[in-house]
């Protein structure tokens, strides 16, 4: 019904570059809530057969936050994986519970969790928020420098600090090869701040880390550096002035985007902003990640083109990230920067592959010449 | 807080800092306090690193640090390089009232010393000093080992602030101040260029 008119919308904002790029706040069409509300529940009945422009459209309308548990566990599989096991999060749970009464080996990884469990703000940011009345701004959830306090309701936190601990345990006892990672704890506090089972959050959590980061969290990690050679190469392709100032002040692109990659932009974006982008994130195929990475390269463009030095630069990068509207860069993520296939994508991950082993093996090398050479062994 | 102050005098130099150690023993924590005079109960855990800078007067020169605080879980360690390549100081931190911590402090320092910055001065820290009654690495011990492997040593505590400018400016001093704005170097991941499938938008997008 609203298909042929958002497909027609998303042309006329592609087709005409000038037109709608700056200061038109939708992208695209106008929607009013009751069109965007019809358009998703369409959109959910239609699965799996749905066009790829039609979710772009609607996602620069945005998800009505009664709709959004629902898209993103049904666009993402999740609810599909979630119904194929249906007893498998509470047997996790219940195997978590056995090995830690006869207190075997995970304990190191249990208690990493209890660890990190207070130091995963994003849930106050974003469960407190609407109680407080205070706007999703974020504001809570900053890096370094905020902190502190913990505010609401007492049991509330205990509850949420549960829900976190047994994803995060179960996770942990379905993937004995990863198990917990720092990051995870952020990703799966961000998903909890929204969906109410924490069932579902335990099934995103997986497909995320298994399927749409895959080798993010793996013991070396590589995964990482692979997507980072990725959006290097692709950004340097955006925008080649960029990439030559970025050599220059000697800031390579993990230092700017391993958070990007490892928290999935908690904490890095305004809560609001990050609910946009993980919409698209669940919504669309695992090019997505990369699109959004690059939209971020352009929007710290303008402070890392001005920056001096290492300081200036991310320091810039991140004040510009905390600022930004998820609309606005969702609509340079969709519609600006070039389309990347999943078979592109594959094939930039190649080369990044190649890259990052040649890395590692030169690390290596040096590790191996230097512990030649070096006497200090066998102090210890 | 204490330690910012306005540059002494017309020499500033400029060094880079990186904290290692264990997760949960304070890094941040003693980043925080350093630069900003604040502690918190619960801090956030560190993702990759996170980057600040802070300043030193000494009699009559200014130390500026750009400091890398690193993550501290032992998967992040593949990614520990990127942050101690050229970097001219290390604060190895340990908390002490966990001895799994000093041994990893032991093995960073090792790490350090093979594969960092062949002239990096080294510090270690046993943090968490205001908890004397948890206490599970003496400091004599710590000590000790120090001065066997050429570094130095100084408790902390992030939470009541003991130690944590004392042991910035100790590093300020050791760094050689001979040549002016020594910058680090090296080659780390450079974004590679590629005439990608991409190249053909590029116009569109850039400045
Ligand atoms: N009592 C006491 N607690 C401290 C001290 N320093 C840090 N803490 C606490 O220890 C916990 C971990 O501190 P962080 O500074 O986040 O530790 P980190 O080394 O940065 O940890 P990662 O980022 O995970 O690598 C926090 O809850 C701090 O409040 C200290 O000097 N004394
Ligand atoms: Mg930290």
């Amino acid at each position: 019904m609203y298909a042929s008119s958002a497909i027609a919308a998303r042309w006329l904002s592609v087709s005409d570059p000038g037109g709608a790029a700056e200061g038109d706040l939708d992208g695209g069409r106008e929607w009013t809530p009751e069109a965007l509300d019809d358009e998703w529940a369409e959109l959910l009945a239609a699965l799996p057969n749905v066009d790829e422009d039609r979710i772009h459209a609607a996602l620069l309308g945005g998800v009505p936050d009664a709709k959004r548990p629902r898209v993103w566990l049904e666009f993402s599989g999740a609810a599909q994986a979630m119904a194929a096991r249906p007893t498998l999060y509470a047997d996790l749970l219940e195997q978590v519970a056995a090995s830690s009464a006869s207190g075997r080996a995970e304990t190191a990884v249990h208690s990493q969790i209890e660890n990190d469990l207070r130091r995963t703000q994003v849930d106050r940011s974003a469960r407190g928020a609407s109680s407080r009345g205070e706007r999703a701004g974020g504001s809570r959830s900053g890096g370094e420098g905020t902190g502190g306090e913990g505010t609401g309701g007492e049991s509330d936190e205990s509850e949420a600090l549960g829900a976190l601990r047994r994803v995060l345990r179960a996770f942990a006892a379905f993937s004995p090869s990863v198990s917990y990672v720092q990051g995870m704890n952020f990703i799966a506090s961000g998903l909890l701040s929204q969906l109410d089972e924490a069932e579902a959050a335990f099934w995103m959590l997986t497909l995320v880390v298994a399927e749409r980061r895959v080798g993010h969290f793996s013991p070396t990690m590589r995964g990482n550096a692979v997507d980072c050679h990725v959006l290097g190469a692709l950004s340097r392709a955006d925008c080649p002035h960029l990439a030559e100032r970025l050599e220059a002040l000697d800031v390579t692109v993990p230092l700017l985007a391993t958070r990007w990659f490892l928290c999935l932009w908690v904490s890095v974006l305004p809560h609001a902003s990050l609910l946009r982008v993980w919409d698209a994130l669940f919504t669309l195929g695992p090019s997505a990640t990369m699109q959004v990475a690059l939209a971020c390269m352009r929007v710290i463009r303008v402070p890392l083109l001005a920056a001096s030095d290492v300081g200036q630069a991310l320091g810039g990068a991140k004040e510009s990230l905390r600022a930004t509207d998820g609309g606005a860069l969702l609509r340079t993520a969709l519609l600006d920067v070039p389309r990347l296939s999943a078979a592109d994508l594959a094939a930039w991950r190649t080369r990044g592959q190649q890259k990052a082993s040649e890395e590692a093996s030169s690390l290596e090398a040096l590790r191996r010449s230097r512990a030649r050479g070096s006497s200090q062994d066998a102090a210890r | 807080m204490a330690a910012a102050a306005p540059p002494a005098s017309g020499r500033v130099f400029q060094f880079k800092l990186v904290l290692l150690g264990d997760s949960a023993v304070g890094k941040s924590s003693l980043v925080l306090r350093f630069v900003r005079g604040q502690f918190f109960e619960y801090q956030e855990s560190t993702i990759g690193a996170a980057f600040l800078t802070q300043t030193v007067a000494l009699n009559d020169t200014t130390v500026k640090f750009e400091i890398w605080d690193t993550a501290g879980q032992e998967r992040y360690h593949s990614l520990a390089p990127m942050y101690y390549r050229g970097a001219a100081a290390a604060i190895v931190v340990y908390d002490i009232t966990n001895r799994d911590t000093f041994q990893r402090g032991k093995q960073w320092v090792k790490e350090l010393q093979r594969q960092g910055n062949p002239n990096i001065v080294i510090a270690l820290a046993g943090n968490k000093s205001d908890l004397a009654s948890k206490r599970k690495v003496e400091p004599e011990e710590a000590e000790s080992y120090a001065s066997d492997n050429g570094i130095f040593f100084m408790e902390t505590s992030a939470k009541t602030a003991t130690n944590v400018n004392e042991l910035f400016v100790a590093i300020a001093r050791k760094l050689p101040k001979n040549t002016p704005q020594p910058r680090p170097g090296g080659s780390g991941i450079v974004i590679a260029g590629q005439n990608g499938q991409a190249a053909a938008e590029a116009k569109k997008g850039c400045c």
